[in-house]
């Protein structure tokens, strides 16, 4: 299934072999059912940071199940002042 | 209950009629403590002091760096060296000398941040890193105090109001903090100077809109800036029932410093 994805404040796509590799919004092929932990885990952001996720427009947490067209947002806390 | 000069002075807030001249009187007895005297700190404190809050505190440990005035309005080119605490008192004072101006020359911790915030009826957070925002909203939410957080970096900010036991709070966006290094958060990444300005004076609006008891505050939504792109967005944030600190059954019950989130940017030896 197709996720629109929009990394925010910094985070970008890590992982190499995605071709949104270094890209903050972008759409991505993932299998169906992925979760949004498992969505950030592809995407190889540190696991230790902690983010707000939005399914379009509504907050959920990692365990949320995704689906076709979802619109995904990931915010990481900003930390300066 | 005004001097002539203070109804002269005051008189675009006391035409509005959400202020009047009770809420100026409102705004005259409010105490409002700021959290960190930089880039946030700066524009918080300026138009605070200039709307004629009564009582703020102001705390920073920190000293004026030449690198600092790019984005830290408080400053002068001739502070460089000055604890910024005076700094930001000295400029508040000059503008408007109804203002009483506590300094705290200390980086708050566990042990003293109860003492700094207990006497204020509104707290902001203007500082620089982790440890220290995690800490204001712990003390804020044990000590049932409201208070408005405010971060940036590079070209984007976020900034959300909690108010204890009515609001969700930071820990219920974001649990634990991110551990040192995760996050620039920096000299090393960089902040267009303007920024601060745009937030902070958000934050200096929620601080007025409290002691007014006026208008809607900014609880129960994150707004996220992005300069760049010039764009609000506001992410609506429930209450988390599993925050370790405002959840049904929290694992915080008291204050501990956050010392894993320390920014070693912070430390002087650091600075480079």
């Amino acid at each position: 299934m197709k996720l629109e994805v929009g990394l925010f404040a910094g985070l970008k796509c890590n992982n190499p072999e995605l071709p949104c590799y270094g890209e903050r919004e972008f759409s991505l092929e993932v299998p169906d059912g992925t979760t949004i932990g498992e969505l950030r885990a592809l995407l190889a952001i540190d696991p230790a940071i902690p983010l707000l996720t939005m399914v379009n427009s509504h907050h959920e947490h990692e365990d949320w199940v995704l689906k076709e067209n979802d619109r995904v947002g990931m915010f990481p806390p900003i930390g300066g002042g | 209950m005004f001097t002539e000069d203070q109804i002269e002075r005051y008189s675009r807030h006391i035409i509005l009629k959400e202020v009047g001249g009770k809420g100026q009187k409102k705004l005259l007895d409010g105490r409002v403590m700021i959290i960190g005297a930089g880039g946030l700190g700066s524009p918080i404190a300026l138009y605070l002091a200039a709307a004629g809050v009564g009582t703020i505190g102001i705390a920073d440990a920190d000293v004026v760096d030449l690198s600092n005035l790019q984005r830290q309005i408080a400053h002068h080119t001739k502070d460089i060296g000055v604890p910024k605490v005076l700094s930001a008192k000295e400029k508040m004072e000059a503008m408007n000398p109804d203002v009483r101006v506590n300094v705290y020359h200390d980086w708050v911790s566990a042990a003293n941040i109860h003492g700094i915030i207990k006497e204020y009826d509104f707290v902001i957070d203007g500082t620089d890193n982790f440890a220290a925002k995690f800490l204001i909203n712990d003390a804020c939410v044990l000590a049932g105090k409201p208070y408005s957080h405010g971060g940036i970096l590079q070209f984007d900010g976020q900034t959300i109001t909690v108010v204890p036991g009515e609001s969700p709070c930071y820990r219920c966006i974001f649990p634990v903090p991110p551990p040192k290094d995760a996050i620039p958060t920096c000299s090393g990444a960089g902040v267009i100077g303007v920024l601060p300005g745009v937030l902070g004076t958000i934050q200096a609006t929620e601080a007025i809109k409290y002691l007014l008891g006026k208008g809607e505050l900014l609880a129960g939504r994150l707004l996220t800036y992005n300069a760049l792109r010039m764009r609000f967005r506001e992410v609506p944030i429930r209450k988390n029932p599993s925050c370790p600190i405002c959840g049904e059954s929290p694992t915080i019950t008291e204050l501990k410093d956050e010392l894993d989130a320390l920014n070693v940017c912070d430390m002087p030896q650091a600075k480079g």
